[in-house]
């Protein structure tokens, strides 16, 4: 009853809805009585648990039951989102997430079915103090090893699936749809999936077009002194078509951005410190390989926020800050470029600890550091090398828009 | 030929269960919500002679898709299946009370549904 090709769509749809879980679910700490994004936490574990039962993936219907049970009681107000709690269902997320890695790369769904979570969450179903291994980091993580130890350790393979949606017009495709029914199964979907490697053919072969339409349009210009109408319309369809095609390869910031939450959420919980993120256009669209290529650096220099930037809150409360330290994402389109600024409200860059560094590693020569700005001192981290980790971007660093691509 | 209806916001189940629909002589449609599903059935001219429907659905869910399906004169005598992993049997009686016709826990196989087009008299 059960095909392949289901399969690829609930690996493919979970994967998809998981990705918007992590932030969902540290939103949801924010704002516990948010009753929409409960019911969406919901339904996507749900959706995961009713479907798993179709392959027979006990494990992952393992989990996903017991998690569901507990956001039940949370939906229906039986019981309150506790920092705890909220953990163990990141946790349990992890796990759903490693399952679906194994059975995307083998078809099956691995060894580890997770007894300790499963406990845990079991134990935190019954109303249980939760998540008792997470009360001290020691015994976490004495805990932690000891599963690590015990059971194969799940392959850290790529997990995204090598389709991803690309949005078609929904209101026309809808509409042409349902209009013209064949008499078999029909798909009123307004949007389809597309593999990139479809996408990135299209793309070269729009820019062949271009190439000979401009060779050609140079041909008859030269033979005759006005232009065809024939040609003339090659041209413009030339150009909507190369218009079309990298409209197709845009995706919205916020895809990025989804997992920066979770990220900012764990380090913080690691560091002691509290964190809040904001973010203003995560509408904006970007060309798909910008958007792959800005997801490292763009991790990276938040990481570096919640890192060196947020004070720990005594510090903060000391300097007369809120304790909350906040990172505010924006992006936004100027002058034909879309622009992504990163700003946080913590300490800022120390010059005088950047110079030192610099004449440490030899970058400079002190006597160019003695009579340097703190601005011009500031900018040094930019140079390579610089830190110890990896290359440092600038973080209001103008990307170039899909148009001049 | 039959029509049907099918409601899920899952991919993969539409998929299942479209195929099952098919081999029983349905033609079928499919939506990812109540909401996309009412609006079909209000705007088209052909008659659904089933609808199956999942309970946990965005913008518009299982239970309030069949109240406004039961809500519209056209469609309070359409056979409504819910298909749902709401086992809780308090989940049942609220769906019946609500008008659905009969109702399915996931996974099904293809013999249980079939057996419910027989109640619904629905089947060839």
């Amino acid at each position: 009853m059960v095909l392949d090709e289901d399969v690829r769509e609930f690996l493919i749809e979970s994967n998809e809805n998981l990705a918007n879980l992590d932030r969902q679910l540290v939103e949801l700490e924010e704002r516990p009585d948010d009753a929409t994004l409960l019911a969406d936490v919901f339904r996507t574990v749900h959706t995961i648990k009713g479907t798993s039962g179709f392959f027979g993936f006990d494990k992952l219907g393992g989990i996903t039951h017991v998690a569901e049970n507990i956001l039940s009681q949370l939906r229906d107000r039986q019981r309150e989102l506790t920092p705890q709690m909220a953990s163990l269902i990141l946790e349990s997320v992890d796990a759903v997430k490693a399952i679906l890695t194994n059975i995307e790369a083998t078809g099956q769904e691995g060894d580890n079915a997770y007894p300790d979570l499963r406990q845990r969450l079991e134990a935190a179903y019954r109303g249980e103090t939760p998540a008792l291994a997470q009360k001290s980091p020691g015994v976490a993580a004495a805990v932690v090893a000891a599963v690590a130890a015990a059971e194969p350790e799940v392959p850290a393979a790529a997990a995204e699936p090598a389709l991803k949606p690309v949005e078609a017009l929904p209101a026309e495709a809808k509409a042409k749809g349902e209009e013209s029914m064949p008499s078999s199964s029909t798909l009123t979907d307004s949007t389809i999936r597309v593999d990139v490697h479809l996408l990135d053919k299209l793309m070269n072969l729009v820019g062949e077009l271009v190439l000979a339409r401009n060779q050609l349009i140079q041909d008859t210009s030269t033979e005759s002194s006005h232009q065809s109408g024939a040609s003339q319309r090659l041209n413009l369809i030339t150009t909507e078509l190369q218009e079309g095609v990298m409209k197709m390869r845009m995706q919205p910031i916020g895809v990025v951005w989804n997992k920066l939450p979770r990220v900012v959420r764990d380090l913080a919980s690691g560091f002691g410190k509290k964190i809040q993120m904001e973010m203003e256009g995560a509408e904006t669209e970007l060309d798909k390989t910008i958007i792959e290529a800005i997801k490292d650096p763009l991790t990276h220099i938040v990481r570096n926020s919640c890192d060196h930037g947020i004070e720990v809150p005594d510090v903060r409360l000391r300097r007369g800050k809120n304790a909350t330290g906040r990172i505010l994402l924006r992006a936004f389109h100027e002058g034909g470029h879309v622009n992504i600024e990163i700003s946080d409200d913590g300490g800022g860059i120390d010059a005088e600890k950047v110079k030192a560094k610099a004449r440490d590693k030899g970058l400079l020569r002190p006597e160019q550091i003695a009579e340097m700005s703190a601005r011009d001192a500031t900018q040094l981290i930019f140079l390579p090398g610089f830190s110890t980790a990896e290359k440092v971007r600038p973080a209001s660093a103008a990307l170039e828009g899909g148009h001049s691509l | 030929m039959k029509m049907a209806l099918v409601a899920d916001d899952s991919r993969a189940i539409r998929g299942i269960l479209s195929r099952i629909l098919v081999r029983a002589g349905f033609d079928v449609v499919q939506v990812e919500n109540g909401r996309a599903g009412i609006t079909l059935m209000q705007q088209d001219a052909r008659t659904f002679s089933l609808v199956c429907a999942d309970w946990n659905m965005p913008e518009m869910n299982g239970l309030e898709f069949v109240k406004a399906l039961r809500s519209d004169t056209r469609f309070q005598n359409t056979p409504v299946m819910m298909i749902t992993s709401e086992t809780h049997i308090d989940r049942m009686e609220t769906a019946l009370r609500y008008g659905v016709s009969e109702y399915v826990t996931k996974p099904f196989t293809e013999a249980v549904i079939l057996e419910k087009l027989q109640i619904l008299h629905v089947a060839d």
